[in-house]
């Protein structure tokens, strides 16, 4: 019998650079840098034993990373530390079984924006134009026998998806004045906002909070279909909002902003149906949180993509029915002030809803790349453009670049970001 | 001139199992499981030149596990095939930087294969049954005497080509030269050569395809090809495919 691991004792190594410059329309600074190295080691144990490394290690120019400390294990800060692992796992095959144990990825769905059954996995929105997904420590067994394919995933520790940081570029809302009613007759025509930070109380890792997620799938020639289900914590922070005592003097409301992490569970499916060059695939969500303190809702999207050798071709639309539809990050401002106990939720997923988007592109190994992806909200006419090429100048170096267009009215989620037109610049070396 | 490489860790029925016989041909008896390493070399209209390699095992079950070695950046990078004879082949493709498998719709027969001038349906197996064979002439090639067999697709089977003729070498009898015509022109030429048994089975470890409309020629080079190896099932899995699997 042969093992489905590379032969014990061997080693497998790749290594990958990439020097990144972003240069904006406006702003402070206008210039931004990123170098990333990301080596991915595969090293197998025995015939049947697979162990898998693969940490990222950053450095920028403008203070995004938390430069206090080199790792932070459980990703919990408001800052990404510099190191990470995208992988730090042993891996057993046991025939039809898989078990793979440790810091790993967990990527469920099947739609291109956004992931409704994908919810295990936090990810880092500090570029929110580039995401980053945060492997947790995990316990993941996957069977596949003939046509059905089952998976289980068990994550102990909870952390949050990161948000951009507030003041940033990327900041999806400023603190905004509201108006005083009662002006001229009384008080200053408007009020300032300061926000003030509670420490966030993260759910204890204990046997009560474990979360877990399955996954039942069938495959056939004409598609295929999934149905899940996750229990346990929203990735995305929500935030309660407590004003405190106005100080006339000064014109300020303080509001002091908390962090919740409601309990969550999500019922999905998914699935995809061929049609000749086509493939239609289909995701939903219902999300339901069990404390009674949010509404449900259910995240849904349906793409269409076309393929011809190398060029791809995907169109599709995203939305949300139910609570998510208040889309906000439950920032305080505008009219009227928020009331105590407010509350939103952060994720960047229900925050441009409802989208149709377009994907063409062309990818050929050792060959040019090129691709242009445009999202459109269909609500606020907002719209995000991106435009990228590469070319691989020799064998262990891609040259490229990239056009990041952004636009709408103000207010509206792609909106808030229309002074951050930027040039991407890209040098990667793998080997 | 530059010179990239592309290397594949692959399942490739047509370079390993077919190619005994014939391109697209039914698999010899006894090759259940085959691997090998197979190094493709392009040369294309403006004389510029790209490698690929590819190493792999194979199954006559008409299951396929590609994976790329190189470049670099595309290293794990994965297309795993189940073929269903007269139905649609099922395929997935698998990209490491995600950790994503994803379903793709059915590919276009005679859409090129990763870049090269072999198509898809050249890459993929038929069965013998998918086709009507009738003796023409025999001629030389080479030197030697060859049968040449033409095969028609059936009315049912889905091909690019309405006519495939193959050359037989007599001594050992195998496929030394493939022509696939389309509407009464020559579309491509496979052209085998290097032959030598492995393990009790006639292999020849070189094809060259010409393109009679893409000029050039990408030429196939088989090494390090084994026989009945006893592969599991479980290999031609989508979630095999989050790790690389080198040849026993």
């Amino acid at each position: 019998m042969i093992g489905l691991c590379p032969p014990a004792g061997a080693t497998d190594t790749v290594v990958a650079i990439d020097l990144v410059g972003d240069v904006f329309s406006h702003g402070d600074p206008s210039a931004q840098g990123w170098l990333r190295v990301a080596p991915r080691m595969t090293r197998s144990l025995s015939p049947r034993v697979v162990l898998m490394v693969a940490p990222v290690l950053e450095a920028e120019t403008h203070g995004d990373l938390d430069r206090s400390r080199l790792y932070d294990d459980d990703d919990r800060a408001l800052s990404r530390a510099p190191l990470r692992f995208d992988r730090l796992s042993v891996r057993f095959d046991l025939g039809a079984v898989k078990l793979e144990v440790g810091k790993q990825p967990l990527t469920w769905g099947r739609t291109d924006a956004i992931n409704p059954t994908d919810n295990l996995t936090p990810r880092d929105w500090t570029d929110p134009l580039r995401e980053v997904r945060l492997s947790p420590w995990a316990v993941r067994v996957n069977v596949e026998r003939r046509r059905w394919e089952g998976e289980l995933a068990l994550v102990p520790r909870y952390a949050p998806s990161r948000l951009p940081a507030f003041g940033d570029r990327w900041a999806l809302v400023e603190p905004q004045p509201f108006p005083i009613p009662a002006f001229p007759l009384a008080g200053p025509p408007e009020l300032e906002t300061r926000l003030d930070f509670a420490d966030p109380r993260f759910p204890s890792t204990t046997l009560d909070n474990l979360q877990a997620g399955a996954r039942l799938g069938r495959r056939g020639v004409r598609g295929e279909w999934a149905l899940s289900y996750y229990r346990g914590f929203d990735d995305a922070p929500h935030f309660d909002l407590f004003p405190g005592a106005l100080d006339p003097a000064m014109a300020t409301l303080p509001v002091t902003v908390r962090p919740r992490f409601p309990r969550l569970e999500v019922a999905g499916a998914d699935g995809v149906l061929l049609a000749g060059a086509w493939a239609l695939r289909c995701e939903a969500g219902h999300f339901r949180f069990p404390e009674g303190l949010d509404e449900d809702f259910v995240l849904y999207e349906l793409d269409a993509e076309w393929t011809r050798g190398s060029l791809r071709f995907v169109a599709g639309y995203a939305d949300v029915s139910g609570a998510g539809e208040l889309g906000a990050l439950g920032v305080p401002g505008g009219d009227p002030p928020p009331a105590e106990g407010t509350s939103g939720a952060a994720s960047l997923d229900l925050a441009f809803l409802p989208v149709a988007f377009l994907h063409l592109g062309r990818s050929l190994p050792t060959e040019w790349e090129a691709s242009l992806e445009i999202l459109i909200g269909t609500e606020d006419h907002d719209s995000l453009v991106q435009i990228s090429g590469s070319w691989p100048v020799i064998d262990s170096l891609r040259l490229g670049g990239e056009i990041d267009l952004v636009s709408g009215p103000a207010g509206s989620f792609f909106g808030s970001w229309r002074d951050n037109d930027r040039l991407r610049l890209l040098a990667k070396f793998s080997f | 001139m530059r010179r990239t490489s592309l290397a594949i860790v692959g399942l490739f029925w047509w370079a390993l199992a077919a190619a005994p016989l014939a391109l697209g041909g039914p698999a010899p008896a006894g090759a259940e499981r085959l691997a090998g390493r197979r190094l493709m070399e392009m040369l294309d209209e403006h004389q510029r030149t790209a490698d690929q390699y590819a190493e792999g095992l194979v199954s006559v079950e008409a299951k396929g596990l590609v994976q790329f070695l190189e470049p670099a950046e595309v290293r794990g990078v994965g297309l795993l095939t189940i073929g269903h004879g007269e139905r649609p082949d099922e395929q997935w493709f698998y990209t490491p930087a995600i950790d994503r498998h994803r379903r793709i719709a059915r590919v276009e027969k005679s859409t090129r294969f990763l870049g090269t001038h072999f198509t898809y349906e050249d890459m993929q197996p038929r069965d013998i049954d998918d086709q009507e064979y009738r003796r023409l002439d025999d001629a030389e090639l080479d030197g030697a005497v060859c049968y040449r067999i033409e095969a028609r697709p059936r009315p049912k089977t889905e091909s690019q080509y309405s006519r495939m003729v193959y050359w037989v070498a007599r001594e050992p009898l195998v496929i030394v030269r493939s022509e696939g015509w389309v509407d009464g022109k020559l579309r491509r030429t496979f052209h085998g050569s290097e032959v030598r048994a492995v393990d009790g089975i006639v292999t020849p470890h070189r094809w060259v395809v010409e393109d009679t409309l893409r000029k050039g020629r990408t030429t196939l080079t088989l090494r390090n090809v084994r026989h009945r190896l006893g592969l599991g099932e479980e290999l031609f899995a989508r979630e095999a495919m989050r790790v690389l699997h080198a040849p026993p």
